[in-house]
């Protein structure tokens, strides 16, 4: 075994000089680089860092401030239209059970007397109007037989809900019901009915126009203008 | 009594051992190029350069294109110089490295375009350039244990106890990878009618 390939001792072999001397050529011949940053900062031991920090030093202040300001906006946006919902709730019911529209009526949970129920089924007759036309209008067919005790009948709940019913003498269908407001009439809390709509959307067009004005603001301020208050500040409360 | 004998020699072994792992560590020049890095001495990541880059380039030279190499030994020393907070051994600098330009030039064919490399005359250089690069490519194209061992000792200059030191091999290994490798570019360089 030769010890000139291994160790370069002993006596050189004619093939591995000439070899040596051949990629020698190719041997590595250049400087340093140049470093783009700072030695020690870089090259020190990894510490074990807490995530908390490693995340501190990766959210900028900038950014940060940017995101409080639009968080701010949001939460301030958020807490004038849960204010504005809360006084429209106040207004509409006037302190008691007393709903603007119809349908709200309609709704009510089945705690009412036997005699309020009766408009109830009334005004669920729009419901059975929608129904397929076809049977709707079919009003040879033979109606429904009455039930015997305690039997269960499994119909097609749809049909029997299609019949058209007769118009009752002082009754109202929920087709001819009229918010009281149409009528002139005076709710159940005792506000008047014109007066709290229209109280209840100016309240709200306020409350939106505070808002709208308070984003302007925040946005103006995110983005380093002053922002110019078009708003008066005229409420509509008297 | 054998039991204790024995228990106590085995001892007296393991701590031969660690006194003579925590001497190298403490002793190896590497070792205090490494500490002198890590404390912001910007000369001793000159030195270590100068030590190393011959490795760096060997360990390149014997899997990308020569051209390629000069710029890929930097980017090394760049990567290499960047994670040194990560070396935890600081005597085995030369395998760490040697490691990332084995991944750099993985990383390196895994990236490359589809591109030819110039064959012709211009591209090799004229002379004994041209030769030395097509002795280098046929170096190139003996299996992988052989190729660096070979670059490292013909090109690079070193003898085989600094391959098996730098690079973290056992001498041993180094030795049967000379020799047999040295043995096959024998044949090829003879078979292509190369007379050395």
């Amino acid at each position: 075994m030769s010890d000139y390939l291994w160790d370069k001792s002993g006596e050189p072999e004619a093939d591995v000089e000439r070899l040596e001397e051949l990629l020698g050529r190719l041997r590595h011949a250049g400087a340093a680089p140049e470093l783009p940053f700072e030695v020690g900062a870089q090259a020190a031991p990894i510490e074990l860092e807490s995530r908390a920090s490693t995340s501190a030093r990766n959210f900028s202040p900038t950014l940060f401030s940017r995101t409080a300001r639009l968080a701010a906006a949001a939460a301030l946006l958020l807490a004038m239209l849960a204010g504005a919902f809360v006084m429209l709730r106040t207004f509409k019911t006037g302190g008691g059970r007393a709903s603007v529209n119809n349908e709200t009526q309609v709704a009510q949970p089945h705690t009412r007397a036997p005699e309020e129920a009766k408009p109830r089924e009334e005004v669920r007759a729009p419901e059975v109007v929608s129904s397929p036309p076809k049977e709707s209008a079919t009003p040879e067919k033979p109606q429904r037989e009455p039930l015997r005790g305690n039997e269960l009948v499994v119909s097609k709940p749809p049909v029997i809900k299609s019949q058209r019913r007769e118009p009752v003498a002082g009754r109202t269908t929920a087709r001819e019901v009229k918010p009281a407001s149409a009528q002139g009439g005076v709710f159940e809390g005792g506000a008047p009915d014109v007066d709290s709509r229209v109280r209840a959307k100016e309240q709200l067009v306020y409350a939106l126009r505070l808002t709208s004005e308070a984003l302007k603001e925040v946005r103006g301020r995110a983005k380093g203008v002053a922002a110019t208050n078009a708003f008066d500040g005229r409420g509509p409360l008297r | 009594m054998y039991e204790v004998e024995t228990s106590s020699l085995i001892f007296a072994q393991e701590e031969r051992e660690v006194r003579e792992v925590a001497s190298s560590e403490a002793e190896s020049p590497e070792s205090a190029l490494v500490a002198a890095v890590r404390a912001g001495d910007c000369d001793a990541f000159a030195r270590l350069y100068e030590s190393f880059a011959p490795l760096v380039h060997g360990v390149l030279l014997a899997r990308v294109p020569y051209d390629e190499v000069s710029d890929l030994v930097q980017d090394v020393f760049l990567v290499a110089f960047r994670k040194l907070g990560s070396l935890r051994d600081a005597s085995r600098f030369g395998p760490w490295v040697a490691m990332i330009a084995r991944n750099r030039a993985t990383d390196f064919h895994r990236r490359k375009r589809e591109t030819e490399e110039l064959r012709d005359e211009v591209a090799r250089g004229a002379g004994h350039v041209a030769e030395a690069r097509e002795a280098l490519e046929i170096i190139r194209s003996l299996p992988e244990a052989y190729r660096e061992t070979l670059v490292l000792r013909l090109v690079e200059g070193m003898t085989g106890p600094e391959i098996a030191e730098r690079t973290g091999l056992q001498p041993a290994s180094v030795r049967v990878n000379l020799h047999r490798g040295m043995k096959l570019l024998r044949e090829r360089l003879g078979a292509k009618g190369r007379k050395l």
